[in-house]
């Protein structure tokens, strides 16, 4: 390892880094669009064209707002929250695929650099990991403001997040025994090919139901509509960032929709084939290029079923919420991991009697 | 890449694992009325576990070992299994009635009891660390919930927090002396630990190593100064879950502390031996007078469990002194100690909880004339009470016969020196049996007594039927020795290797 | 492991905390600062609070923490198997299988003792279905 591969992964970091926020930025302003569309009115307009630029704008205002610290917080969990909010949201991608490596040639020497920041061994784990730590900043926020709505707020989302951590992580297993890795990449290259030469190899298509499963999961586990009883306006104020404002309000708003094209980029990579698609014969720049357009297209279209469906449902009630996590999907995904694994066990190894 | 398994050496756990799942299943799907089926199940299948007990026993094979080694069935293993499977059946036996009079859980009950046997199965088995920890843990923590059982009554929580908070201060000062053997070393079997720590007996880490097991299993067996909490969750406790306690959690802490000391460090007895010393002296000497001034019956019971741990600590002590034949005498003294020990202390638990539904109290002193109106109980009671005080004929004269004749048969002052005081505590405890022998036959019923028709109510048939097979079996061993010296000299394989 | 793999993510840890102190740190100084005794109380939709907020939360949020910690290290276990699912074949399978039936059956436990429940408290939930109250007045 040289300078070169340092520098490479430098600029690994800063383009992750900088996709992450250039991705927010729209999104936002794309949920605000369709959520207005859906809704039959305008949405923003004014700043830039079609409005594009209102979230910058919004960032910008909320830089110069005062950033209260009430006297009933504890002072270093409620400075630290903000911060441990957008850590695993910006880590959590650095395990996603999004391209095809290109080669090229640094101080003499060809290099394949991976459109991945870095390929984990473990990155299944990881990616488990690092969405687990995402409720460590709501809880710690909620309690460290001292108020009751924060409370009630932290509490609620603990409750949820660990609920809907199993769904997701049961609904993962049939995804690692198909691939046989936990690495991401091999489990991207896994799911390229077709079957018969029509359907792609994609995970979705035998594990449809371990999909399902997983996107509700993902929705619970960002804390979106319809189970956002975290941040429920009507019932508990703000939720966990009641207290906050300012910039550090911005930490929680721009984790939560990061959250959002992280856990959209990551089904897209583990059930959606990732990078994978036709590249119909061509070669060169454009069979580099494609990959990424087919992984940028599928995760838009699920964070427009994300968009979708916060439009759409009315939010849960609390024993609805906990009802479906352990009730259904638990169950769900543990009938359907066991089944999975009894057919590709039987086409693999033949029948158990043989 | 499936793993070797011999199913016919795992066969009574199995066995015993599919009637746990079964009974909390049945208890989930019966509805109120019938919930005595969980019951029947779990007798049944403590019975049907003690079957493939009898092949392997009647096998030609020899010793099988497992994973490693790390899962050993020889002829130790199969008399202990033997023993959990008896006890945990006469167990089951004294609950039914109990259990059922409860308005408690009934499935969980057994359950949970269940799980504690299947534990105490693996433990005579197990032959690694890891194994072990595992197996100490099934046995116990199935037991810190048993012991909170009536959850209404303040003394059962009492019961089962004292219990949890030591139990789990013991785990852990368990863990912590394991973790020290491991990383001295770096070996897990004790075969390999044996090997490995053969000359490391001097080091301070590991003979730090080896005072913390030996504190560790002295919470499970209850030997002073690590008894505390025995007496306050006996009490407490449902009563057929303090006779469990007392007789098969604490066997397994006993079956737990030869196996690792003996098997695992046979080179370090220089280190344990003083400290096992120590702890039988003080045991036999502190419960025995402490249990001289106690009023309720269980908590008498509790003491005198604590000062038979004591005596069954002898041989230990013994051991450390001798040859490798000697080693295999105390070996065995051991278990022929608490073969017999079980069978006593359990028919004694049986006639209180008999004993407790007639009078209505566990004060000893409500006790009185419980001869003149249930005179079989009554001299059951004696039967019992007597054989723990060691008096011939009956068994428990033969289990201080070994332990004595394991004391002097290691000859050293140290070890006659503590056959004297095993000897003055045997008397000590003759005078607090002997005492509720006689406030049953000659003190006149107190005014206290409940009516006539609670005094001569009969005993529940499970019950009537755990008391009748202990006695059997104390009387018989009384008189017939052999019997019992059979299985316990079967046991000698692990020390004579 | 290649603790190379994760140099990566190591410098963007770094850059995270570096962002996210510099802009709250400039929200500080750009951002006025009018403290008053109202805007610093705890939020209460206007009123003034009374009481601090309850640090006793229903047991049933611990239920929960401790069914996530049985559930989550059976996933692990999972994963573990998973990876090497073909090399283990039906022998890994069976294994596995016995584990999650296990597991479903704890799950099928709390379920039907009502641990699952946030709807009916769980000691009504009881009495509706079994005749409790029926049985005492016997």
């Amino acid at each position: 390892m040289d300078g070169w591969d340092v520098a490479i992964v430098i600029v690994k970091v800063l383009v992750v880094f900088a996709l992450l926020l250039a991705a927010t930025i729209l999104l936002v302003w794309i949920e605000r669009k369709v959520v207005a569309d859906m809704q039959n009115r305008i949405g923003p307009e004014r700043a830039g064209p079609w409005g594009i630029l209102q979230t910058l704008a919004d960032g910008l205002k909320l830089l110069f707002k005062e950033q209260i610290r009430p006297n009933k917080v504890e002072v270093g969990m409620y400075l630290l929250a903000p911060v441990l909010t957008l850590l695993p949201a910006f880590l959590i991608f650095m395990v996603i695929p999004i391209g095809v490596p290109f080669t090229v040639t640094l101080g003499g020497v060809e290099r394949v650099v991976s459109m991945q920041g870095t390929d984990l061994n473990v990155g299944l784990l990881y990616i488990l990991a690092m969405s687990s730590l995402a409720v460590y900043a709501v809880v710690l926020a909620g309690w460290s403001s001292g108020s009751k709505y924060p409370l009630l707020g932290g509490v609620r989302a603990t409750a949820q997040a660990i609920s809907y951590e199993a769904a997701m992580g049961l609904a993962l297993v049939p995804v690692v025994f198909y691939a046989g890795s936990l690495s991401i990449s091999e489990i991207v290259a896994a799911q390229s090919g077709t079957w018969g030469g029509i359907v792609p190899r994609w995970n979705i298509v035998p594990l449809f139901l371990s999909f399902v499963i997983f996107f509700i999961a993902i929705i619970a586990e960002t804390n979106r509509a319809p189970f956002d009883l975290v941040e429920a306006e009507q019932e508990i104020v703000g939720g966990f960032h009641t207290e906050y404002s300012g910039f550090r309000f911005a930490c929680f708003f721009l984790a939560e929709y990061i959250n959002m094209f992280n856990m959209s980029a990551i089904a897209a990579t583990l059930f959606l084939g990732g990078w994978n698609g036709p590249t119909f014969g061509l070669t060169g720049f454009v069979s580099w290029l494609l990959p990424i357009i087919y992984f940028f297209i599928k995760t838009f279209v699920l964070i427009f079923i994300f968009m979708w469906v916060r439009a759409t449902l009315p939010r849960f009630r609390y024993d609805q919420l906990m009802t479906l996590g352990w009730k259904r999907l638990i169950p769900a995904a543990l009938l359907w991991l066991v089944l999975s694994a009894v057919v590709v066990g039987w086409r693999q190894f033949g029948a158990p009697w043989t | 890449m499936a793993p070797d398994i011999d199913y016919l050496a795992l066969a009574p756990e199995i066995t015993l694992a599919v009637t746990a799942v079964v009974v909390l299943l049945l208890d989930l799907f019966l509805p109120r009325r019938q919930k005595y089926w969980t019951a029947i199940v779990a007798v049944l299948g403590v019975s049907f576990a003690a079957l493939p007990l009898i092949a392997l026993a009647v096998s030609d094979v020899g010793d099988r070992a497992m994973l490693g080694g790390s899962f050993v069935v020889d002829d130790f293993a199969l008399v202990l299994k033997g023993l959990f499977v008896i006890a945990g059946y006469l167990v089951l036996l004294m609950s039914v009635g109990y259990v059922e009079s409860d308005r408690y859980y009934q499935g969980e009950y057994y359950f949970l009891l269940l799980m504690s046997i299947l534990g105490s199965m693996v433990l005579a088995s197990s032959r690694d660390l890891i194994t072990l920890f595992i197996a100490v843990e099934l046995v116990s923590q199935p037991m810190y919930l048993l012991a909170g059982w009536r959850k209404g009554d303040l003394r059962s929580n009492e019961a089962s927090l004292k219990y949890f908070l030591l139990g789990v201060l013991a785990s852990a000062l368990l863990l912590y002396g394991m973790s020290f053997v491991y990383g001295l070393t770096g070996e897990l079997t004790f075969a390999g630990i044996a090997a490995e720590g053969a000359g490391k007996a001097g080091e301070p880490a590991f003979i730090m190593a080896i005072l913390f097991i030996i504190a560790g299993f002295g919470f499970k067996v209850s030997a002073v100064p690590f008894h505390f909490w025995a007496p306050d969750t006996y009490e407490g406790a449902p009563t057929p879950v303090a006779a469990y306690l007392s007789v098969s959690s604490k066997a397994a802490g006993f079956v737990a502390l030869l196996v690792v000391l003996y098997s695992a460090f046979p080179d370090a007895s220089g280190v344990w031996g003083p400290a096992v010393w120590i702890l039988a002296a003080l045991s036999m000497t502190l419960a025995n007078l402490t249990a001289l001034r106690q009023t309720n019956i269980v908590r008498l019971l509790a003491y005198s469990s604590v000062a038979q741990a004591g005596f069954m600590l002898v041989p230990f002590a013994a051991a450390a002194t001798t040859d490798a034949v000697g080693l295999g005498e105390a070996f065995a003294a051991t278990v022929t100690y608490i073969v017999i020990y079980a069978f006593m202390n359990l028919g004694a638990f049986a006639v209180v909880i008999a004993g407790a539904r007639k009078t209505g109290t566990g004060d000893i002193e409500g006790w009185g004339g419980l001869g003149s109106y249930a005179p079989a109980l009554g001299a059951l009671a004696a039967v019992f009470f007597f054989s723990l005080a060691g008096i011939p004929p009956l068994a428990g004269w033969i289990a201080k016969l070994v332990m004595f004749g394991a004391a002097m048969g290691a000859g050293s002052p140290w070890m006659i020196a503590l056959a004297v005081i095993a000897a003055i505590n045997a008397v000590i405890a003759l005078v607090y049996y002997a005492r509720v022998v006689k406030t049953i036959w000659m003190d006149p019923v107190p005014a206290t007594a409940p009516e006539e028709e609670v005094r001569t109510a009969s005993v529940a048939g499970s019950l009537g039927l755990a008391i009748g097979l202990s006695a059997a079996v104390v009387v018989v061993a009384g008189f017939f020795p052999s019997l019992v010296t059979f299985f316990s000299d079967a046991t000698k394989v692990l020390a004579g290797g | 492991m290649n603790l190379a793999d994760y140099l990566p993510i190591a410098i963007m840890l770094l850059l995270v905390i570096v962002f996210a102190g510099a802009s709250i740190g400039l929200g500080n100084l750009l951002g006025p600062r009018r403290p008053t005794p109202e805007k610093l109380a705890p939020y209460e939709c206007g009123i003034v609070p009374e009481l601090e907020p309850s640090q006793r939360f229903p047991v049933k949020f611990y239920l929960v923490a401790m069914l996530f910690v049985i559930f989550d290290i059976e996933i692990i276990f999972l994963f573990a198997w998973a990876v090497r699912f073909r090399e283990l074949g039906w022998f890994g399978l069976a294994a596995v299988g016995i584990f999650t039936a296990l597991v479903i059956e704890t799950l099928g436990y709390v379920w039907k003792r009502g641990a699952l429940d946030w709807n009916i408290p769980r000691r009504a939930r009881y009495r509706l279905s079994h005749d409790v109250a029926d049985e005492e007045a016997a």
